[in-house]
């Protein structure tokens, strides 16, 4: 049995002044929209996160589509570094301090979090973070935090 | 689990018997870019040289060129297992890079999606019916990942076999990114451990794993991968992550005499790669290791890189026998394992993979000769 908690970030625009967690990452200017977003909203959230996670499951069902298109306009080595959907974690992992077991999806949410509480349900592990990064038409990330009951 | 049965198409030839050939013969694949690759953009780059599959046409689209691939791979397999014996219960994990997005991804200003109708066309042609299918995009330790969450479908029973699939071709946008990054060999070698390396060469594969609990096979096999925040392109100086996964993975089981490494050629993996090896084996008190790699032969063939380099640990075991690095003339000095620059033969009884990604996704696979089989 376990708890599921869920919410939503959207970004507009990418803000050009640094972010409070500016410090925390390696050069968050060149980070790409997906990539700072997951930072801006694990900041935010920070008050409904009680504990590191066992698990993340990231998934970005539209890969990294829009970075990959920037990177043809302007062969920036910058750009082409977060040609990857599993790379727009990096970052997070940085601002977490976390080293542990990512996987990194294209596929749907649906199936992510049957594997989610699978996990749950069949395994010692008793907290799971599935981020889903959509870019179009909106950049948004969808939280889910699984927690089993009886962790606290 | 045991690795019941593989198939890799890849720049030497359409079977992993082709591989195996080149790789015991010291022979490499490499050609120059065909000019068609890069029609994009006007930028004229240095003499690079790729690993392709001369035989298939050039006015193939990429996607085509991935069905192809996998498809040779996919008939390996079927040669040596009828699809019958895991048709029931079966699950697939397809992975893959960039490959499939060459044949839009310079043209379309909205999202197109190339990866999961790739999986669900091979699923089509070959009439196959899985009960649960997962794209896994985890850069080039992709199927590091995807044989980690295998194990872990057979451990919940989700499913009794599990087919990872993983294919990527090369085009202008890899060619074009891993250029920026400095990371390519100008030299019309790729010299993985040297002292003089100077990077990579790209190529194209596909490669087909079938694993179960059910259906016994030459080696038992397992995997952990372990995620960091260090930097998008390279790992921890320390290789911390690496050694976690390697380490998890080893658990209480013999330390292989022979480490398949990821031996990408570029000066920092190697250097973190070799970092790892000391700690794992000095931490034990065991004498360095004996390490080769693959992608001096074939090129570092991305997402389906580590599985190459599963099979190539399996045709280690299977023939006793370990390949050189061939193109490797002086190792850095300053590295401590045992880096093969001669073929040797001795009984085998397990091997381990090291795969190092972007993004910080770093994984280790074991592979125990199956006393059983």
């Amino acid at each position: 049995m376990f708890n599921l908690t869920q919410w939503q970030h959207p970004l507009e625009t990418l803000p050009t002044s640094p972010p409070e967690w500016a410090s925390l990452v390696e050069r968050w200017y060149q980070l790409d929209a997906p990539s700072y977003l997951l930072c801006q909203s694990y900041w935010e959230s920070k008050s409904k996160l009680t504990a590191p996670p066992d698990l993340i499951l990231l998934n970005s069902p539209q890969t990294s589509f829009v970075t990959d298109r920037a990177f043809c306009q302007t062969l920036s080595p910058s750009k082409f570094v977060h040609t990857l959907p599993n790379v727009r974690s990096s970052a997070l992992l940085q601002l977490l301090e976390w080293r542990g077991p990512l996987f990194s999806f294209v596929d749907e949410k649906a199936k992510i979090l049957k594997y989610a509480e699978n996990v749950l349900n069949k395994t010692p592990v008793s907290r799971i973070w599935v981020l889903q990064v959509m870019e179009q038409p909106v950049l948004k990330v969808d939280w889910c935090v699984y927690e089993k009951k009886n962790t606290h | 689990m045991w690795l019941v049965a593989y198939g890799a198409a890849t720049s030497a030839g359409p079977t992993s018997t082709h591989l195996w050939n080149q790789l015991a013969r010291g022979a490499n694949s490499s050609c120059p870019i065909p000019l068609q690759l890069l029609k994009n953009k006007p930028d004229v780059l240095p003499d690079y040289r790729i690993h392709l599959r001369l035989d298939l046409p050039v006015t193939l689209t990429h996607r085509q060129r991935l069905l192809h691939l996998l498809q040779e791979a996919w008939s390996e397999v079927c040669g040596k297992i009828s699809p019958q014996d895991f048709h029931a219960r079966m699950g697939i994990i397809f992975t893959s890079t960039k490959g499939f997005a060459e044949d839009f991804v310079w043209k379309s200003d909205s999202f197109v999606d190339g990866l999961t109708p790739l999986l669900h066309d091979f699923i089509k042609e070959q009439k196959l019916a899985p009960q649960e299918t997962l794209v896994l995009s985890e850069a080039c330790s992709s199927v590091a990942a995807a044989v980690t969450m295998a194990e872990e479908w057979l451990n919940l029973e989700m499913v009794d076999h599990v087919l990872v699939l993983s294919c990527d071709s090369i085009g202008e946008f890899v060619i074009r990114g891993f250029h920026s990054l400095h990371a390519l060999t100008p030299r019309s070698q790729a010299q993985p451990f040297d002292k003089e390396r100077l990077g990579l060469q790209l190529g194209e594969a596909a490669a087909v794993l079938l694993l179960s609990k059910k259906i016994p096979g030459p080696s038992m096999i397992s995997a952990k991968i372990c995620c960091e925040g260090v930097a998008a392109t390279r790992p921890d100086r320390h290789g911390r992550s690496l050694q976690t996964a390697l380490s998890q993975v080893i658990g209480d089981k013999a330390l292989p005499v022979l480490i398949i490494a990821h031996g990408t050629g570029t000066v920092i993996n190697d250097v973190t790669e070799d970092s790892v090896f000391q700690n794992i084996y000095s931490q034990k008190s065991a004498p360095p290791p004996s390490v080769t790699s693959l992608k001096w032969s074939i090129g570092h063939t991305l997402a389906v890189s580590c599985a190459l380099d599963i099979i190539a640990a399996q045709e280690c075991l299977t023939h006793g026998r370990a390949f050189a690095l061939a193109q490797t003339q002086t190792v850095d000095e300053t590295f401590r394992s045992n880096y093969l620059l001669k073929t040797w033969e001795k009984p085998l009884s397990a091997v381990l993979v090291s795969s190092l990604g972007f993004g910080g996704v770093h994984g280790g696979v074991y592979l125990q000769r199956s006393p059983d089989v």
